[in-house]
């Protein structure tokens, strides 16, 4: 049946209406620096030490395949390109963690990277990690020292093991007498490194992964429409992998991110430094527990 | 008929994206083209510690190898370069009258006093300033991404800057300085010897004007 001409203009400007609106969604989930939204992600982040997701589903890691962060169709159409240098090679089985700890991004551009900034970057790496269903746990603390694990572990191989439990055993009854706050600290320190060393087992350790933030420009879209190569975004940071019980370093990767709007949607593009770094960092950890479990 | 609209619409509108996008890279890269080599060679600094006492005081430095954090990831020889170049740059901004280049893997001093005669006694007297530092982050890129104007192909080198005094080993002042090297026709070697050169920036602009260094504690005030 033949439309009248105002019904096909009517079509038109419906067909019309709808691709502006897909182009305004972009664009709204690409302005993700506004302060609401950055209120909304700092809600995401739970207290440190606090673990939210427990499950685990590594049976589709047989099929996984890594992603080229320096050209691939992702980044030609949408940008946020990453690179990753491995300084440290992965060392161990992988597929022996179960629990993944990020600490908090400690800066090395000085007030460039403001708080709020680096807890939307660890909320990122979290959620990405969840819904990866990589690790039984995902959490976020506030730093780790690997000297402390260390001479943990030196401590506790000293001490015979039936000595050192029946000392513990003695310090923590109910009739032993109150100690110094300095047996308190050792007592809580004792607990804590016995939930990773001595209570889990061998097979279910943790893995922690310190980030420090060594090149950091926030980048302007502005900027990236004019055709002058200004106004990036980047972000360049330091990975280190430590096993927790032992505070042994078992890699660790400078991974960066850009996106500088040469894409395809241009400065359009959802796509920021923090992305490629995030695509970057699950990326590799992804590789190293599908090789290990393999 | 509606059907049909549909399809030309579509159509045209594919051939209009695809036309478009072409247009723009040719339209658009030669510029960026032209403005990446004449300022692809960029620098951006970080302030860690703002330098907030006076430094004028110091006339010697000692000037410690860089920490390598990239380990087997920069060629020796750019490790080297930089080092060098570091040392090099100071001494030409002619502001020290002691120079003492410190190797750190066995803390031996290489090269002690810049001019003839110095003794290595009056150095020790004297308030002297300790230059440290970390290589932080190293990357040759990929030149021949450059030329397409595709992907993560820049060449990088971040450095990580300390000044310190030797008597009470209190930190005076850290910078954190990343060089990017776009260009298609510079190389690696351009790039290390900029970072040399930033670092001995910094020095100077420490080491010989106080103006900055009360702006900094202004700075910190706030």
């Amino acid at each position: 049946m033949p439309m009248s001409k105002s019904k096909v203009t009517k079509r038109i400007k419906q067909i019309l209406f709808l691709l502006t609106a897909i182009a305004f969604s972009a664009s709204a989930a690409s302005a993700r620096q506004s302060p609401s939204d950055q209120l909304k992600q700092e809600a995401v982040v739970p207290v440190a030490g606090a673990a939210v997701a427990r499950g685990e589903n590594r049976a589709s890691l047989k099929r996984y395949k890594g992603e080229n962060g320096i050209l691939s169709a992702k980044t030609v159409i949408l940008g946020g390109e990453f690179r990753v240098t491995t300084v440290i090679p992965f060392k161990g089985n992988f597929a022996e963690y179960h629990h993944l700890e990020i600490a908090k991004p400690v800066s090395l551009v000085g007030k460039a990277l403001t708080p709020d900034v680096a807890s939307r970057q660890v909320a990122k790496f979290k959620s990405q990690f969840e819904s990866r269903r990589l690790f039984e746990t995902v959490a976020v603390i506030d730093a780790y020292d690997p000297a402390t694990a260390i001479q943990h572990q030196q401590q506790s191989s000293a001490n015979a093991p039936s000595e050192k439990s029946d000392d513990v055993d003695r310090g923590e009854a109910l009739d032993s007498p109150i100690g110094s706050f300095d047996d308190l600290i050792a007592r809580d320190k004792r607990r804590t490194f016995g939930e990773d060393a001595g209570q889990r087992p061998a097979g279910d350790k943790t893995l922690v992964v310190v980030i420090e933030v060594i090149d950091y420009a926030k980048g302007s879209r502005l900027k990236q429409a004019l055709p002058l190569d200004l106004g990036k975004s980047i972000l360049t940071v330091r990975m280190r992998y430590y096993q927790k019980s032992t505070g042994e370093e078992v890699g660790r990767q400078v991974i960066s991110g850009q996106s500088d709007g040469s894409s395809l949607l241009g400065p359009l593009s959802p796509r920021d430094g923090l992305s490629g770094v995030a695509d970057g960092f699950i990326d590799q950890v992804t590789r190293r527990v599908a090789a290990s479990e393999k | 008929m509606v059907k049909k609209i549909l399809i030309l619409t579509t159509a045209l509108a594919l051939i209009a994206g695809g036309a478009g996008c072409s247009l723009r890279s040719v339209a658009t890269s030669v510029p960026s083209r032209v403005f990446r080599e004449v300022h692809g060679l960029r620098v951006r600094s970080y302030q860690m510690m703002p330098v907030t006492n006076d430094l004028r005081q110091y006339k010697a430095i000692e000037i410690h190898k860089l920490n390598n954090l990239m380990l087997d990831e920069i060629p020796a020889q750019s490790v080297e370069q930089l080092n060098v170049g570091i040392a090099k740059q100071i001494r030409a901004l002619n502001h020290f009258d002691h120079i003492a280049v410190i190797d750190g893997a066995n803390g031996s001093q290489e090269k002690q006093a810049s001019q003839p005669g110095d003794e290595i006694t009056d150095a020790v007297l004297q308030p002297t300033l300790v230059l440290e530092g970390h290589i932080d982050d190293f990357t040759p890129g990929i030149p021949k991404l450059r030329y397409m104007e595709q992907g993560n192909n820049h060449a990088i080198l971040t450095v990580r800057i300390m000044l310190k005094d030797k008597q009470t080993a209190r930190v005076l002042g850290q910078m954190n300085i990343t060089v990017e090297n776009t260009r298609i026709t510079s190389n690696v070697e351009r790039m290390v010897g900029k970072s040399g050169e930033e670092v001995a920036r910094y020095v100077r602009r420490s080491a010989t004007r106080l103006n900055e260094t009360k702006e900094a504690y202004a700075n910190v005030q706030k």
